[in-house]
């Protein structure tokens, strides 16, 4: 729950800190959704190929 | 799942890629954290490209010396390809709505990855249709080539058309545009995908491998267990 509060807290001084002048914008959203993503495709991949090299193991 | 030594290296050079970038890599000042998509944008897409290389030259090899082994390299391949190059064109759009303001746009080199992204797919489709080990292998061989000649157009194409897309900053003949902690953070990813690649390579070609040697197990199954009844039936 705290953790939550923090990140909460942290996005909003992110949005605040970047709506100032000379900072850079808050496109930390697209970041993170890109990152969990890529993890989710390759370990999702991995995962399938481990699947199916156990079942054809267990046919042979 | 028990990981072998190549994937255990992968794995924690992988977790070392995102602690880089997450505590230990500048934030770009114009574009925000988005940027930072580009250290998992461009090792996919370039690990993507290779891999329909690898594909190519394995398919054009199996042509010629007709060895199943490099069917199952080119089958390995297309299929790494494939995942490689669906993460490019799923972090390319990710980065692109904060800065273009838009997901899509229909410029040359996005489109040519997302047509290279078809024909792998089709490919893979491909090979599910048809029966015949040495067909299947031929067609595959043939489509691969012809993917592979669209890896140098989808290079060039930020040169050759008018594109939203930018210019290569790292791969060009002048020296790289970026600060030296980002150029560090960029060489440990290339490090990370290689070897991620190298492993679901390998693992994939292993599945080829053991799924052919349980077929060919299958069949001597039922050839023995059909000759005493085809021989029954003769009595």
């Amino acid at each position: 729950m705290s953790a939550l509060v923090h990140a909460m807290v942290h996005a909003l001084v992110g949005a605040v800190q970047s709506s100032l002048p000379g900072q850079p914008p808050d496109t930390s959203f697209w970041y993170h959704l890109a990152y969990v993503l890529v993890a989710v495709i390759y370990g999702g991949y991995a995962l399938s190929v481990w699947r199916r090299r156990r079942r054809w193991r267990s046919q042979s | 799942m028990k990981l072998s030594k190549l994937g255990i290296l992968a794995v924690l050079a992988m977790i070392a890629l995102y602690v880089r970038v997450i505590y230990f890599t500048p934030i770009e000042a114009l574009q925000g954290a988005a940027q930072k998509i580009f250290y998992v944008h461009l090792p996919s897409a370039i690990m993507g490209f290779t891999a329909v290389g690898i594909a190519a030259v394995a398919g054009g090899l199996y042509l010629w010396l007709r060895d199943a082994r490099l069917d199952r390299i080119a089958e390995s391949a297309i299929e790494v390809g494939l995942v490689f190059l669906t993460v490019v064109l799923v972090s390319g759009p990710l980065w692109a709505r904060p800065i273009w303001g838009t997901f899509w746009t229909w410029d040359a080199r996005l489109t040519l990855t997302l047509f290279l992204w078809f024909i792998l797919v089709g490919n893979v489709i491909l090979r599910g249709a048809i029966d015949n080990p040495e067909l299947r292998a031929r067609y595959s061989a043939v489509l691969a080539i012809l993917g592979a000649i669209l890896v140098p157009f989808i290079h060039l194409s930020v040169y050759l058309f008018r594109t939203l897309h930018p210019k290569p900053i790292l791969i060009k003949p002048s020296a790289p545009s970026m600060p030296p902690e980002m150029e560090t953070t960029m060489a440990i990813a290339f490090c990370a995908f290689i070897l991620l690649f190298a492993y679901l390579l390998h693992e994939r070609y292993l599945l080829a491998t053991e799924r052919e040697s349980a077929l060919e197990h299958s069949e001597r199954d039922d050839a023995r267990v059909v000759q005493p009844m085809v021989a029954g039936h003769g009595a």
